[in-house]
């Protein structure tokens, strides 16, 4: 334990070294493709940044520019076309409008009934529960298909109202929740009753407060799972460029991507995963923990 | 048969020195108490002993070996933690067959399925032992039940067990009994000691608690800031110690100290009062430490005082009672008929023969008392 | 109590009615489904009974889409747990640098992996990916004496995805590429719940090896995770969609042979607008899921300890 590089930790570490190569080999090939030349990309040549020679974009030609005002730089060239060629700003801003609204509704039906189930005493209360139980079996993506059905019937299909509802009851986030109240002492609710506070003021200004790490911890895994999530949006919205959140948007370029676009499209992505790496790299503690909390039971 | 001893030990946890050079010697089938506050570093030097630490310097023989640098699963020791650290997967009869299988079986005995069947004799026989240690302890229906349906007194057995059913050199005890609800931690103490007497093993505890220092050791050593303070006898340690800390730490409810001084011919003075004589002491103030059973209270008592505050034990009260000109109230044992009501005057006496006298580093200073006339 | 007696009801309703319309009702509107013909935009449907259910289990293509799923499964979740112990004690026996690495193998599970499916996609296209660019630099080394290797450089590297001896494969590889991570992080959590007294009491009782140790400690002590990682895994990667998605868009595969049940649902349900099929899949999954977990309750309820 005294030498810290003994023979054993430097075997782990080259082990481990070995895997984070692996690991972050896409990584290295998303960010390098995102700065190069199309030619670049072909030959597999320019190193980490590319050499950003200027080429032609042809496509500026082909509207009628002179070859000369249509050189461009190549990192500059991937990253606004990845923004002009289809509405990227637009798909952030529902990424980020559904990933909230998502957590938004679910908190607001999850801490109260998860306050109900904790700490209040009524008839029905262990059945509800049992319930909650079960539904942590149900994962929401194997039952798109009846799910999809009934909002079709319904007529809401292509719209941000499809987006959000199969996630808006979030029994994981009940039974969490519910995990959390159970540690809160009976005594501060009762302090808050004699107080003279209603129920409802209890859990907003008694409960929501304690709750803050906890929520936390739900607030990162529902941001993670949305913000990333392919199917379902890949099922609801077909076709409505407007609705696109990030990962379709992501899709859509790759569907008719041809040589020259794998510069903007590896931009593209770039642009998507980063600002949950972002997040993570700010709060990773956080991050952790809340996975963590989420994961054990 | 071996005596374990510790030499010249130094530790230190980043820049904080734990041990400044501990020394310590422990015979064959002693009951060693190591006892001070907590970061006084005895739970450093018990671990040190069991080899769960490395020490920066010294070195730690168990008999004629040194086991400085052997790994603690060589050095046949057992030890009971304060968190008893029974393995929550296994039974009771599990748990203490664990070091029993670790020991005494070879690697493809212990190979899971196969294992079994290589050594059935063998395990039958280790089985037995399991089965008289529980016996010895009382815990034989606990044997097939896991730890986490014991109460903390049983997993405490569990926990002795286990370090008892292989015959260990001596048992290491770290705080093994804070964990326990008060009276249970009495009751514990007097088995402690009874299962020292019957093993006639040696026993190295670790405690905060002084009290079970000097209830349950053969000796205890007092240790504090990394150092042992002083090491013997309950009894002397009480009676005789060599240091202010040392008075201080041991003895419940805490050891009295007034202000005094020495003048030029030895007298001892407390508040103009003359208490003793010091012989061959230079002059020079000095705190003057008297236990409260060493304060009597007379009608002609020299110190007076009032009664500010009664603490009931049943069988002894003690008052304490401010004394005019000192800042600190004069605890002092009274029995429970001779006991002044709260608010009264109250006059005593102190035993001269058991004054101690610490100069103002805080070390002892003897004396040896002559024979007085009774004080006016 | 006084007027807030039924507060409970306003707290519970609205999770108790999303509950019945969001997450049973649809199970009751597939399990009818699957018994009918049913398609989108059909007024009405016929009544088929079983007829679905034994296209599942009797055509040649769901025996693929079961090849393809278990295959998959039960590559990657023995080898994103197996790596996430791995990792997870590497790590934890650092002195340093731990959290560098905890860092960069989060990272996977933390991007969007449609987008790093595409990636992939780059990284093992044929000619202009860079793995097989890079296996290239190892021809003429020792590396051609495995003979794999050697007639990889004599001809071509494998065209990975699109081949399909190994299409499932690759797939699987990113699916453990990508879920590794977080198997790990539920590991190193589980390790420091470890009290550090068992490891000492274990080596107090004469445990001499690192194995020793985690034969005694370490591995009963992380059962409860190991079962919970398990089945988050399990269930994971049976919803294995994104990926397979992203490369075949249309029909799963070379030969199909990456043809999954997620997959399977979308193509019939959504593509081909065939409800009933794609209902009886669902239903088969849902059994699928219903059994792991139940599974999971009783192993977890079976070695719960230390209450």
């Amino acid at each position: 334990m005294r030498n810290r590089f003994s023979t054993g930790e430097t075997l782990k570490h080259v082990v481990l070294i070995l895997g984070a190569i692996v690991v972050l080999l896409p990584f290295y090939v998303m960010v390098t493709y995102s700065f190069k030349s199309p030619n670049e990309i072909m030959t597999n040549s320019g190193g980490l940044f590319g050499a950003q020679e200027l080429f032609l974009d042809d496509y500026c030609v082909a509207r009628g520019n002179l070859a000369a005002d249509c050189m461009v730089t190549p990192w500059i060239y991937n990253y606004t076309t990845a923004f002009s060629k289809a509405p990227l700003l637009r798909y952030l801003a529902n990424g980020v409008f559904v990933t909230a609204s998502i957590f938004l509704i679910q908190v607001i039906v999850a801490l109260p009934c998860a306050y109900a189930l904790a700490k209040l005493r009524f008839w029905g209360r262990d059945a509800v529960f049992g319930l909650v139980m079960f539904c942590l079996l149900i994962p929401v993506h194997a039952i798109a298909l009846p799910l999809y059905i009934m909002l079709a019937k319904l007529g809401l299909t292509n719209s941000y109202t499809a987006l959000v509802i199969p996630w808006t009851i979030s029994v994981f986030g009940i039974f969490l929740m519910r995990q959390f109240f159970m540690t809160v002492p009976d005594d501060l609710i009762d302090a808050a009753r004699m107080d003279g506070m209603s129920e409802y003021s209890i859990i907003w200004k008694v409960m929501l407060p304690t709750a803050i790490p906890a929520l936390m911890a739900f607030a990162i895994f529902s941001v993670v799972a949305h913000w990333n999530d392919y199917f379902w949006p890949r099922i609801v919205i077909t076709g409505n460029r407007d609705l696109f959140t990030p990962p379709l948007g992501l899709r859509e370029f790759k569907g008719d991507a041809d040589g020259d676009n794998f510069g903007p499209m590896m931009a593209t992505a770039v642009v998507i995963v980063t600002p949950l790496i972002v997040a993570f790299m700010l709060a990773q503690r956080r991050f952790i923990e809340g996975i963590t909390l989420s994961g054990m039971k | 048969m071996s005596s374990i001893s510790l030499r010249e030990i130094t530790k230190a946890f980043g820049e904080t020195k734990v041990l400044n050079g501990v020394n310590l010697d422990i015979q064959d089938g002693e009951f060693i108490t190591l006892v001070g506050p907590s970061g006084c570093g005895k739970s450093t030097l018990l671990r040190i002993l069991a080899g769960l630490e490395t020490a920066d310097g010294g070195a730690v023989r168990i008999g004629d070996t040194d086991v400085t640098h052997t790994r603690p699963s060589a050095r046949n020791l057992a030890m009971v933690f304060q968190s008893y650290a029974l393995y929550p997967h296994l039974s009771v009869a599990q748990n203490m067959l664990t070091p029993l299988l670790l020991r005494d079986l070879t690697t493809a005995e212990r190979l899971p399925i196969l294992g079994p069947l290589l050594s059935r004799s063998k395990r039958r026989a280790l089985m037995d032992q399991v089965d008289s240690a529980a016996q010895t302890l009382k815990i034989t229906d606990l044997l097939p039940r896991k730890p986490g349906q014991l109460s903390g007194g049983q997993r405490q057995r569990v926990a002795l067990g286990r370090a008892m059913v292989r015959n260990p050199v001596a048992f290491l005890m770290d705080e093994p009994l804070s964990n326990l609800d008060a009276a249970l931690r009495v009751h514990m103490r007097s088995e402690l000691a009874e299962l020292h007497r019957r093993l006639k093993t040696t026993f190295v505890y670790v405690t905060h608690d002084q009290a079970e220092a000097l209830t349950m050791s053969d000796r205890m050593a007092v240790m504090m800031g990394g150092n042992i303070l002083q090491f013997g006898r309950p009894d002397d340690i009480y009676r005789d110690p060599d240091s202010l800390a040392v008075a201080q730490f041991v003895g419940s409810p805490g050891i009295n100290t007034i202000p005094g001084e020495i003048a030029d011919n030895g007298q001892l003075y407390v508040q103009g009062k003359r208490i003793a004589t010091v012989h061959g002491a230079a002059r020079q103030p000095v705190t003057v430490g008297i236990r409260p059973e060493h304060l009597t209270i007379s009608h002609t008592g020299q110190f007076k005082g009032v009664v500010r505050h009664r603490e009931n034990l049943g069988s002894d009260i003690f008052l304490h009672v401010a004394v005019e000109g000192l800042t600190q109230v004069a605890v002092l044992r009274a029995s429970p008929d001779q006991a002044a009501t709260l608010g009264a005057q109250v006059a005593f006496d102190m035993n001269p023969d058991r004054v101690l006298v610490f100069d103002s580093q805080g070390a002892r200073i003897r004396m040896s008392v002559p024979k007085m006339a009774a004080m006016a | 109590m006084t007027g807030n007696r039924y507060a409970y009801l306003w707290f519970i309703g609205p999770a108790l009615v999303l509950m019945f319309v969001i997450l049973l009702l649809p199970i009751l509107i597939a399990a009818g489904m699957s018994f009918t013909n049913y398609s989108l935009g059909n007024s009405s449907a016929d009544f088929v009974g079983l007829e679905n259910y034994e296209k599942i289990f009797t055509r040649s293509t769901y025996a693929k889409m079961f090849g393809a799923t278990f295959r998959y499964v039960f590559v990657v979740v023995p080898m994103t747990v197996g790596l996430g112990l791995g990792a997870a004690l590497l790590i934890n026996s650092l002195t340093r640098f731990g959290d560098v690495y905890k860092t960069i193998y989060f990272l996977p599970v933390m991007a969007a992996l449609i987008a790093m499916a595409i990636v992939w996609e780059f990284a093992f296209h044929p000619t202009i990916g860079i793995i097989n660019a890079t296996l290239e630099y190892g021809c003429g080394t020792f590396l051609e004496s495995w003979s794999w290797y050697a007639k990889g450089c004599a001809r071509t590297f494998p065209l990975w995805l699109t081949d399909r001896d190994y299409a499932i494969w690759t797939v699987s590889f990113i699916g453990i590429w990508q879920g590794f991570g977080f198997n790990m992080v539920l590991y190193l959590a589980g390790l420091t719940g470890i009290p550090r007294d068992l490891y000492h009491a274990a080596e107090m009782d004469g445990a001499r090896s690192g194995w020793d140790s985690f034969r005694l400690v370490t591995w009963p002590m992380l059962g409860p995770t190991t079962v919970f990682v398990v089945t988050i895994s399990l269930i994971r990667s049976f919803q294995v969609f994104d990926t397979v998605e992203a490369f075949y868009p249309q029909g799963g595969g070379p030969s199909k042979s990456v043809y999954v049940m997620m997959f399977a649902i979308y193509e019939k349900a959504i593509q081909q607008n065939l409800m009933g099929i794609g209902a009886a899949i669902t239903m088969v999954f849902l059994g699928f899921v219903l059994i792991l977990t139940l599974i999971q309750r009783w192993l977890v309820e079976r070695r719960t300890h230390y209450a």
